[in-house]
């Protein structure tokens, strides 16, 4: 197999039980699916856990993957219910506050160890984490990871209109939680 | 000519330098005439720069080494997963995992047609369709008294008794609408009457009768029925072409009785039994 091969032929040949072939698909969609995931979670650990179930789902759920939609709309909305469902699951179990600075203490290790980043990831962090769920995965999808109006919408199955929507509103929502990091200048 | 609600929903796309050349005129066409959106394009332009994509993406902060295990790390968890093929319990939550995160609209759609089934399973089995504690329930109801003609006239409600009012109270309209058609036929003598459905109906009525007084009952709607049934089985007996002395002997049957003030009284006593239970029940 090479990596020019057709990603249909994969998804048959990874459908009929071949474990080299899903193994190709693998190889190729971790990367953005484990950005897309990171973008949900904002933590490295989470992500990996996040992809590798991922992955395990579709390798269960292949056998039902028609081919309606492209094969990465269908892993990148698996990935937003799992990333969504596990960021209930953190809410649940952890105090906000706590949680977000978890989060950007977890940033912390993996981007820069400056201080004026830290607060200004805390805070973006936040204001995401308070917009309500269609529009942060909107601003996360469109957005952060730069998927098209398209696949957002095939992904999150609502219409176009509602993708731009949702993306204007929580812009300007995000707008008004961070202005005060434009004015402090932080 | 685009609104402005069109407009703003445009200007990401603006911003990103995504739009065709003929939106990207109209919008520009647009902006130079609407201060609005020329503030919502300036707020939306400071939202982006609040919040730039990152430039590196997470993925990048990994090291090669763990990306060349990831995929195989994956395939060796899941062929794990096949050699621990666990119990049949555990198979079933990871099913039902698997459906609610790939078909959530299946699901909601199963679930809300389960609940649409149980609202209606248990309207059916709440809904009275037996008075089996309204005697019970209502002691100030037990005693109706009425005087008619001087003779004291009282149906008494046993509270022990299991009366199937439903039936009861129909059984007693489909009868008071038999006689009162009786009593109220025009008659001509000489002249032979049609009686088949009346016949028919009396029937019905008699076989009904014959049920409910096997079942708990008062003694008073118990005592109405057996009156009842006497001008019932004559109404039953009579010729489907009857002539008119026969039928004067029924109504005055009937009038002797008093039978169509029983009824009424019957009915007024299941009525309002009913509508203290469903006051009470509320």
């Amino acid at each position: 197999m090479t990596a020019a091969e057709p990603e249909q032929q994969l998804i048959l040949e990874a459908k009929a039980g071949n474990h080299r072939a899903f193994q190709r698909l693998v190889e190729r969609h971790m990367k953005r699916t484990y950005n897309v995931a990171f973008s949900f979670v904002g933590d490295h650990d989470a992500a990996e856990d996040i992809v590798q179930d991922v992955f395990i789902k579709v390798h269960s759920a292949l056998a039902s993957f028609r081919g309606d939609a492209e094969f990465s709309t269908w892993l990148y909305r698996i990935t937003t219910n799992l990333a969504l469902n596990h960021l209930k699951q953190r809410k649940r179990k952890e105090e906000r506050t706590v949680d977000t600075m978890d989060v950007a203490a977890a940033h912390l290790g993996s981007h820069d160890n400056h201080t004026e980043d830290l607060d200004r990831r805390f805070h973006i962090e936040r204001a995401l984490h308070e917009l309500p769920t269609l529009q942060r995965a909107v601003v996360i999808l469109r957005h952060l990871d730069g998927l098209s109006t398209r696949q957002v919408s095939e992904i999150l199955k609502c219409s176009e209109g509602t993708v731009k929507t949702h993306l204007f509103r929580g812009l300007k929502k995000m707008r008004t939680k961070l202005l005060f990091l434009q004015e402090s200048g932080a | 000519m685009m609104r402005h609600g069109d407009i703003q929903l445009l200007l990401y796309e603006y911003l990103n330098d995504e739009l065709s050349s003929q939106d990207r005129a109209a919008v520009d066409d647009h902006l130079s005439r609407c201060t609005d959106c020329a503030r919502e394009l300036k707020s939306l332009r400071e939202a982006l720069a609040l919040l730039p994509p990152p430039v590196t993406p997470p993925s990048e902060e990994r090291t090669g080494e763990f990306w060349n295990a990831f995929a195989s790390s994956v395939v060796e968890k899941i062929a794990e997963q096949k050699r621990a093929r666990k119990n049949p319990f555990v198979e079933l939550i990871d099913l039902l995992e698997d459906v609610l995160l790939l078909r959530p609209r299946l699901v909601y759609a199963v679930i809300g047609s389960a609940a649409v089934l149980f609202v209606a399973l248990a309207i059916w089995t709440l809904y009275p369709r037996t008075n089996v504690d309204v005697a019970g329930n209502m002691p100030k109801l037990d005693s109706v008294s009425l005087e008619h003609k001087s003779q004291p006239v009282t149906f008494v409600r046993d509270p022990q008794l299991l009366v199937p009012d439903r039936r009861v109270s129909q059984y007693f309209r489909k009868s008071k609408m038999l006689l009162v058609g009786l009593t109220n036929m025009k008659t001509e003598r000489g002249e032979p009457l049609d009686f088949s459905s009346e016949r028919r109906l009396s029937r019905d009525l008699i076989r009904e009768a014959r049920y409910l007084r096997q079942q708990p009952l008062d003694g008073r709607s118990r005592r109405l029925m057996g009156d009842l049934e006497k001008i019932l089985i004559e109404l039953k007996n009579v010729e489907e072409q009857a002539h008119v002395p026969d039928i004067e002997i029924i109504r005055s049957g009937i009038h002797q009785e008093n039978l169509l003030f029983k009824i009424r009284m019957a009915e007024a006593m299941f009525d309002s039994s009913r509508f203290i239970t469903a006051r009470e029940n509320r």
